[in-house]
């Protein structure tokens, strides 16, 4: 069967059709666990110290630290207009503060959205994003899903432990991607999802947010109590199930140390985690899902994602 | 819009009353590179009635001429010359007022300022009136002077559905029924502001009127009330298209009620359709846009594809069809491929990349797209000073 498609003015002739399935590529499966006991690290663990079963097969695992290797951090900072004033400040210091917690052979990368998003500087030495982060200017809607997407995009596939760590202080209100397919893509990617999430409104915070063209005219504007796709989410909901879904955490930005602390504590955490592969017995198609165990470390608890789609 | 309101500028220069006042000067003062400024100066008045507008515009000009009032029977008295400083007046300020009080109501905070949305809601509505009736009554307004009322009515819809004042909307869209005036816009308006009603948000208010407290139970009236309010929206868009059946606006928005109900066959039908009725590049990447939207929900992923890149093709500075192209690519396990389709969102792009601008955004707005360069077209017909 063809369909066809809009063109400017005349109707292309479609492709011919793929019906059905996705199909991810996934030969090696990695994982990131975090295991903590009475919410410390737990340090020194091996292959030996886990159980791992995929679709309830037990599976022959490797386990690396993360404490020392190379990583890459892939930092998602929602620069609406809610974010402006104070708040974009402290969003510049606690990124800044990120990076500087970073050791020179790791790997940056920077997504700021507002209704836009603005990729880079990619894939770089960690310094290189500071004078990025200098130029942050708050303004228009929040594509947090859109943008979100495009970091998992961004960060899946890659073969090397990569944090997404995601700030977000309101609801989506202009993104294309639906909550559905975001959390489809991240069933298939290895990337952890760890979110910073603030609740306090601003005194700058107009209530709403405004989009003008270039002549300085209005083109739409969206208010708090709506959103584009009229998702009831929230963006702590959103955030919420894409971390769960990834094994990351949620860090509150309103807590003590406000958002430097709670950057700091996620990067922190994931270096703490372990890297754990294996290649799958089992190739079908569709979700597996993965039980990763503690052997004999009582009362501990083991982070990372439940499965993965292949 | 533009050929048929520049009729109406077509008039010899003639002088207008010297009646001056804050708000005249402010109304004067409007026009483009001065909007700013004039809202400005419209707000430092802090009007409260919108009898205060038309005492200015109407009973102090006519009384400048020595008329007791502004109906025809009244101006009959004056002079021939003050009849026509009369009617120079009125053509270089109403289109300039009703413009002023558009960009007014746009300047405000639908959160906070209720008193001047009415207040400008208001005066435009009794405006556009006015407007229609001065070209049908007075001998020295040419008729096609009634074209700015239109225009009027239009950037009014258009600016309310830019606020998403649904009960502003409302009373806007009831008035213009009312007076049995259905165009397209009015329609289109209608449509926009069942989708308001329509939101989530607003069913989830409507719902705590209710005092649901059994959640279960509150969230399966949610779905089914908004259900039953996305196919109310659904309805005025087709009774739209009986009449009107190569409105592309209202196939694009219908498409989307569509995919919100689960219909994609219906949605993709009126999204070819619009391939059909010559869309310009905007039309042309939304439809192209939404229909990679339904063939993913289709599972024709090849499709999928396919549209977005067409859409890419329409409005190449989007970033949408990218993150849409990004994320199928990924889901397919080809995943440098989904970065490479990212590029179009980097900050180091190309001297030559198009501008980044997505009509997306715009098609959250409703009609409001639409408002500035309607705006520009009514500031096409102001008249000068002498």
């Amino acid at each position: 069967m063809s369909r066809p498609i809009v063109a400017v003015s005349i109707v292309l002739a479609a492709a011919s059709t793929v019906a059905g399935q996705f199909r991810a590529a996934v030969d090696v499966v990695r994982i990131e666990a975090l295991v903590a006991d009475n919410g410390r690290p737990v340090a020194g663990l091996s292959a030996a110290d886990f159980t791992l079963t995929d679709d309830g097969a037990r599976q022959a695992i490797t386990v690396r630290p993360l404490a020392g290797a190379e990583i890459d951090v892939v930092v998602v900072l929602d620069t609406s207009e809610s974010v402006s004033g104070a708040r974009l400040e402290h969003l510049r210091a606690a990124s800044a503060a990120l990076l500087g917690r970073l050791a020179s052979h790791d790997r940056a990368t920077l997504i700021a959205f507002s209704h836009q998003l603005a990729f880079g500087p990619a894939d770089a030495a960690p310094e290189t994003l500071r004078p990025r982060l200098a130029t942050l200017a708050a303004h228009g809607a929040t594509s947090l899903i859109d943008a979100t997407t495009a970091a998992l995009v961004w960060g899946t596939g890659r073969g090397r432990p990569i944090l997404v760590l995601v700030f977000s202080d309101g609801r989506d209100t202009a993104s294309w991607t639906r909550v559905d397919q975001a959390f489809a893509l991240a069933r298939t990617s290895d990337v952890v999802v760890d979110a910073v999430v603030t609740s306090q409104r601003t005194m700058a915070d107009p209530g709403q947010t405004t989009i003008e063209n270039r002549r300085g005219r209005p083109v739409f504007r969206v208010s708090p109590e709506t959103s584009a796709q009229r998702r009831r989410l929230a963006a702590q909901d959103f955030l919420s199930g894409l971390t769960a879904m990834t094994g990351g955490q949620v860090f509150d930005g309103d807590a003590g140390g406000g958002l430097a602390a709670a950057f700091e504590a996620s990067l922190a955490q994931f270096r703490t985690r372990y890297e754990i592969t294996y290649t799958p017995t089992s190739a079908q198609p569709g979700w597996h899902a993965v039980d990763l165990r503690l052997k004999g470390h009582r009362g501990a608890t083991v982070h990372a994602r439940r499965g993965y789609e292949r | 819009m533009l050929v048929t309101l520049g009729i109406v500028a077509v008039l010899a220069a003639q002088p207008s009353v010297a009646i001056r006042s804050p708000y005249l000067d402010a109304v004067r003062l409007y026009g483009p590179g001065a909007e700013r400024e004039a809202i400005a100066s419209l707000q430092a008045l802090r009007l409260r009635d919108a009898d205060q507008v038309f005492e200015e515009l109407d009973d102090k000009i006519c009384a400048a001429v020595g008329a007791r009032g502004c109906l025809p029977r009244q101006l009959v008295n004056a002079s021939r010359d003050s009849q026509r400083k009369v009617a120079a007046t009125w053509r270089r300020l109403y289109p300039r007022a009703l413009a002023l009080h558009v960009e007014a109501l746009t300047a405000c905070d639908p959160t906070a300022d209720f008193a001047a949305m009415r207040l400008h809601l208001t005066v435009l509505l009794r405006l556009v009136v006015r407007i229609d009736q001065v070209a049908r009554d007075h001998r020295d307004i040419a008729p096609e002077f009634a074209r700015v009322a239109t225009q009027g009515r239009r950037l009014t819809l258009w600016a309310l559905q830019y606020l998403r004042d649904a009960k502003g909307l409302a009373a806007a869209v009831e008035t213009f029924e009312t007076a049995k005036i259905q165009d397209v816009d009015v329609r289109l308006a209608r449509g926009a502001l069942e989708e308001l009603w329509a939101l989530p948000d607003a069913v989830a208010q409507s719902a705590r009127a209710r005092d649901l407290s059994d959640t279960f139970a509150r969230d399966k009236l949610l779905a089914q009330e908004e259900r039953r309010l996305v196919q109310i929206a659904a309805r005025a868009y087709e009774a739209l298209l009986v009449d009107h059946p190569a409105v592309l606006e209202a196939h694009l928005r219908l498409a989307r009620l569509e995919l919100r109900l689960g219909r994609t066959e219906r949605a993709e039908a009126h999204l070819v359709r619009v391939a059909g009725l010559k869309p310009d590049t905007r039309q042309a990447y939304l439809a192209a846009l939404f229909l990679a939207d339904v063939y993913e929900r289709q599972r024709l992923i090849a499709n999928a594809f396919e549209a977005y890149g067409v859409a890419q093709q329409n409005w190449p500075g989007a970033q949408t069809p990218g993150i849409g192209i990004a994320r199928l690519r990924a889901l397919s396990g080809a995943h440098q491929e989904a970065r490479t389709a990212l590029a179009g969102l980097h900050l180091e792009r190309a001297a030559d990349a198009p501008e980044r601008s997505d009509p997306w955004m715009g098609f959250i707005g409703a009609q409001a797209w639409r408002l500035p360069s309607g705006i520009a077209a009514l500031q096409e017909t102001f008249e000068a000073e002498p």
